[in-house]
């Protein structure tokens, strides 16, 4: 009996009993708005929405966008349906018949540098930064997708993306180019015969270089605590960053018996580089500010605490920022190495 | 106790077997930011946290074409518990007081939060991957009530 209990709670987070709507507040409104107007994600007005295929919103999000902030969800096939209905709610599926594109991938790649590259990018890579966000201005109101992207080719049906082509997508920046700039029904072919060139095996679970490597970077400093944390301000500052006041460690959270003076944190900031971060991502401030702790042990030894931000950066899904962020995080350690000689 | 313990046994067994470890932890919150953030300085001491100091992140934010500058960071933490962690365990140092991130979209708030359950591979018994998981439950459960104090 214990154990059929047992079992029937261990199988309860299986079943699923939520709505759709249920299921688009626990999973997507975070991104994508509470009104579905867009926020971190795309919006997923119906008119939007209308455009794609069951197939292709199910495989979206089991799939995500990796590398474009958009995860991969597990969600039942029953769950997946529930929450595609509400998505349209009411508009009916569009079909495509599931048949590839047959076209010229050479003649589509001179019409896609000619016609799609401004707002797409020369590698297919999408616009900068998060879907919409009302938080800063930026030079389109939506970041144009990441054709490329190996989540969105998986997904998408070539008729799918002939159709778009053709007749773009309402209350967005994707304009019809069969009416506004008489494309051809061949130019649309290559043109979907180009991007389709690019796609290649999905991978299930791409292993990255920051699972090898630790959590935290441990230094043993030759120097005593003051002169440890003096150098490492100096050595700071030298490599452009400002550097804030340093507290210790449970510095407000223990009054008098928190400010252990052995502890202590070293906050520092580029601001230049926390701009561009937070253009290309803005919940980057769950890493910030950069910081290194100093402590001295019982035996006097001194050790700095540097965290590998790589696997935090990995968190947001953002090939930008997993790129540009190796660097910040090579100077870090160059940073603690110099002061800790 | 020992239910308490059991509990948590089996609500770590199913977490780490459905859940993604990984993801940040994030909320909507209808609410303005400075609403949230009272909200959130509430709920972190109704969950025997202390808020131990706030962290700016809007220097100059709106002289740089940023339509909002409402970004903070609120740290907070259990001193005893986390004294006697990082007494253990010095690489726990770097993410220890536990952080929240606060910033403005439009009428609403995100409310961030890096999980904590990030960290277990850093703790060696399993008393402190219960300290541990019960940091990453908190967490949930703040940003949670925060969300619905507004809903």
């Amino acid at each position: 009996m214990k154990l059929k209990i047992l079992l029937v709670a261990l199988g309860l987070p299986l079943l699923s009993f939520a709505g759709g709507q249920e299921i688009y507040s626990e999973n997507c409104e975070k991104c994508h708005g509470f009104s579905r107007q867009g926020s971190l994600g795309l919006p997923l007005y119906r008119s939007t929405v209308a455009n794609h295929s069951d197939q292709y919103l199910a495989k979206t999000i089991r799939y995500g966008r990796p590398g474009r902030i958009m995860p991969a969800f597990n969600l039942s096939g029953a769950q997946t349906a529930k929450l595609i209905r509400f998505l349209r709610a009411g508009i009916k599926a569009p079909q495509y018949d599931p048949t590839s594109i047959a076209g010229d991938a050479d003649a589509g790649k001179y019409t896609y540098e000619q016609y799609c590259q401004r707002c797409h990018g020369a590698q297919l890579q999408g616009g900068e930064g998060t879907g919409k966000n009302f938080s800063w201005q930026k030079d389109r109101e939506v970041s144009p997708p990441a054709l490329a992207n190996q989540g969105f080719l998986h997904a998408a049906e070539d008729q799918m993306i002939k159709h778009i082509i053709m007749n773009g997508i309402q209350d967005t920046e994707m304009m019809a180019f069969g009416k506004e700039f008489n494309f051809t029904d061949k130019m649309a072919n290559d043109l979907v015969a180009y991007i389709r060139s690019h796609e290649k095996p999905i991978e299930q679970h791409k292993s990255s270089a920051a699972e090898e490597e630790p959590l935290v970077f441990v230094y043993e400093s030759a120097n005593d605590l003051g002169t440890t944390v003096d150098k490492l301000r100096d050595s700071a500052a030298a490599y452009n960053f400002r550097v804030y006041p340093s507290r210790t460690l449970f510095e407000g959270l223990g009054g008098i018996a928190g400010e252990d003076e052995k502890q202590v944190v070293i906050r520092f900031c580029n601001f230049k580089n926390m701009q561009k971060f937070l253009k290309l991502d803005p919940r980057l401030g769950v890493i910030l500010p950069c910081r290194v702790t100093a402590i001295e042990d019982k035996n006097g030894q001194v050790k700095v605490y540097l965290e590998n931000y790589m696997h935090a950066v990995e968190r947001f899904n953002n090939e930008q920022i997993s790129i540009d962020a190796q660097e910040l995080i090579n100077n870090m350690k160059e940073m603690v190495e110099e002061a800790v000689w | 106790m020992v239910v308490r313990a059991l509990a948590l046994c089996v609500l770590m067994f199913t977490t780490s077997v459905f859940a993604n470890h990984g993801e940040l932890l994030i909320e909507r919150v209808n609410a303005k930011f400075s609403y949230t953030w009272l909200a959130l300085d509430k709920t972190i001491k109704a969950h025997n946290y202390k808020a131990a100091y706030l962290q700016r992140c809007d220097f100059a934010l709106n002289e740089r074409h940023y339509k909002s500058d409402k970004y903070r960071i609120l740290f907070f933490g259990q001193y005893d518990e986390m004294k006697r962690m990082t007494d253990k365990y010095p690489e726990l140092a770097p993410f220890i007081p536990l952080k929240i991130t606060v910033m403005e979209e439009g009428a609403h708030s995100l409310i961030i939060a890096t999980p904590p359950i990030t960290l277990l591979p850093l703790v060696t018994t399993n008393e402190d991957r219960m300290t541990i998981f019960r940091w990453n439950e908190d967490m949930k459960s703040i940003l949670n009530q925060v969300k619905s104090q507004y809903q």
